[in-house]
């Protein structure tokens, strides 16, 4: 059952939303960059999970939404010439769009089906972008003016710079954040994880699941779609890097490292993942090698993930504390 | 009147005939055991009405319309419920959320996306209702996972009841259980309300003579007999071919 939300779980929010909010002001600019970067990973991972934590499958296509999404925002403003404050929804809308198509095609299939048809579509979907030379095919291409929201009328909000950018990648994560935490805790959300619990259970009780995984491909799509839209915002550029499988692979490896079973675990998994392989790769040119191992500790010994690691703390702490209360800030995917 | 009817029913998987021409009535309220050693059919029978399998010849009557190519969930809107035989849980989720979900099933709050699934608060009392029914009211927030194996087979009937069925079928729902959980099941399911038609596979024939109504005997897809207990305990067929063997 979902727990309310109590005044200390609202509390541990407000503190890291503060912190967040400080964060230009404490760290580097490189780390604001690091920050942008895994701003768009995050919300590519919250979608993700939808599917593969709520849900319970396996998607290898996630990369298809995040690269649509890139590219639907490049069509949308330079060659359809659509007001940018438009083709932010509109992006949106179509990333949902194709979504519902996927979800349909692969409503029936079993778990190992899925894995592979997701990756078929994606890899589809990458090969007809790399084709199309009005996106510049392989090369991609650059944003004709800005395609940062111009936010200076507010207190003169400047996205066009690292840091003004980065609260506006805040603000849709929050938003992102607020929308999938909802859906996820309603009725329909909990019809999700009991499609991962037992589908011949939800169907012999009267749940029609095929609809319900076609809307949830759809909402995780479209989630991967904001995560399209500050990633092109970002590089003011597309290129069909983000429409590759290893794109997909990469988020699920994310999510992994987070925690699947949390709602928050995939922006840990997001932020650790970023961060670490940055770190890594100052320090050596085979960071690979080093971020392989590290993520092979990870799920070792935390297999949980990093949210799960927190709360086993947290409810540790609580012991110790003599308080033992048990329960945990983060909310379970399942309960 | 009857609730569900069975007329020639036949159905094979390949060349291997499983049910064989079964013609049966129901009776609305009715207590009815289905017995027969392992492989008769029963599981075979009860996936045929509820829309898991397709019959090859015959028809099924649910309320004197025939339910001919309907889906198993179309069938649960139909007041079909049914537990099964190995256990069909959400394992991963807790008792209540377990039954919360089944309650959920024929509202159209399962579509809402926005609202939180516990300002639901008449679901959430009817999911408190049926594990108080099936006497789990003292572990609600238990995941499954830490349920005694005797507790799990309440929840697997507990489910199917909270659809409120007309029909409810339950398959072998003691299965491995205990002496001590076995006669703490089929106390609750005696107890449950004459206005729900239950049909019940249940090997132990000291519980079935105890708590049916009718009974019918499957032999090798076959229907031996029907008839009330102390009939069925008298039919030489029966004895030969069932109750003999399983020396009861
Ligand atoms: N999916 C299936 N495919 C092939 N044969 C099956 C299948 N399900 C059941 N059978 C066979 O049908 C017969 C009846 O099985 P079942 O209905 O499970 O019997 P019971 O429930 O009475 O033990 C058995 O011989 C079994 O092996
Ligand atoms: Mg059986």
């Amino acid at each position: 059952m979902s727990k309310p939300l109590t005044l200390e779980s609202a509390a541990w929010a407000v503190a890291a939303l503060v912190l967040l909010l400080l964060l230009p002001m404490i760290f580097s600019a490189t780390t604001v960059d690091w920050a942008n970067e895994v701003i768009y990973w995050a919300i590519l991972c919250l979608g993700v999970n939808l599917v593969l934590g709520y849900m319970g499958y396996v998607s290898l296509g996630h990369a298809m939404f995040i690269g649509t999404g890139a590219y639907f925002l490049a069509l949308f403003v330079d060659f359809a010439e659509v007001p940018l404050g438009w083709s932010i929804p509109l992006v949106v809308v179509g990333t949902a769009l194709l979504g519902l198509v996927v979800g349909a095609i692969v409503m029936r299939v079993n778990r190992i089906q899925f894995l592979v048809i997701t990756l078929a579509i994606a890899e589809l979907i990458h090969g007809v972008f790399h084709q199309i030379r009005a996106t510049g095919g392989d090369d991609g291409h650059s944003a004709n003016d800005t395609w940062r929201v111009d936010l200076t009328w507010f207190g003169g909000w400047d996205t066009s710079e690292s840091t003004g950018f980065y609260y506006w990648n805040l603000l849709c994560l929050l938003a992102v954040m607020l929308v999938l935490w909802r859906f996820l805790r309603s009725p329909f959300g909990s019809v999700l994880v009991g499609i991962r619990e037992n589908e011949q259970r939800m169907t012999s009780l009267g749940y029609n699941i095929a609809i319900y995984k076609i809307i949830a491909f759809a909402v995780s799509g479209a989630a991967a779609g904001v995560a399209g839209i500050l990633y092109a915002q970002n590089l003011q550029s597309v290129n069909p890097e983000p429409l590759t499988w290893q794109v997909s692979g990469e988020a699920l490896l994310m999510v992994i490292i987070g925690g699947r079973k949390y709602f928050i675990g995939p922006v840990l998994g997001a932020a650790f993942y970023i961060v670490v392989k940055h770190l890594l790769e100052s320090i050596t040119s085979e960071y690979i090698i080093f971020l392989g191992l590290a993520f092979m500790a990870i799920v070792a010994f935390f297999g949980r993930g990093i949210a799960g690691y927190f709360v086993d703390l947290y409810v540790w702490a609580k012991r110790r504390a003599g308080v033992g209360r048990p329960g945990a800030p983060a909310a379970e995917a399942g309960e | 009147m009857a609730a569900l009817v069975l007329e020639d029913l036949t159905m094979s998987f390949g060349a291997l005939e499983v049910i064989k021409d079964i013609s049966l009535d129901v009776k609305s309220g009715e207590r009815h055991a289905i017995i027969g050693p392992n492989g008769a059919g029963k599981t075979t029978l009860f996936n045929l009405i509820t829309g898991w399998l397709k019959p090859k010849r015959g028809r099924i009557l649910l309320d004197g319309q025939s339910i001919a190519g309907m889906s198993p969930r179309r069938l649960s809107y139909r007041g079909l419920a049914r537990s099964f035989q190995r256990n069909t849980l959400f394992e991963g989720l807790t008792v209540e959320e377990n039954l919360r979900l089944a309650c959920q099933a024929h509202r159209r709050a399962k579509y809402d996306p926005a609202r939180d699934r516990t300002a639901y608060k008449d679901i959430l009392e009817k999911a408190h209702v049926a594990a108080e029914t099936m006497a789990l009211g003292d572990s609600l927030g238990k995941p499954v996972d830490e349920l005694a194996y005797g507790q799990k087979r309440q929840l697997e009937v507990g489910i199917a009841l909270c659809a409120d069925p007309k029909i409810l079928l339950l398959d072998e729902p003691a299965a491995g259980t205990s002496p001590g959980e076995r006669t703490q099941l089929i106390s609750l399911i005696g107890d449950l309300p004459r206005n729900v038609t239950v049909v019940l596979v249940e090997h132990d024939m000291d519980v079935v003579f105890e708590v049916s109504d009718r009974i019918t005997v499957l032999d090798y897809g076959r229907l031996l007999a029907t008839g009330r207990p102390e009939e069925i305990r008298e039919s030489d067929a029966v004895r030969e071919a069932y109750l003999g063997k399983s020396g009861a």
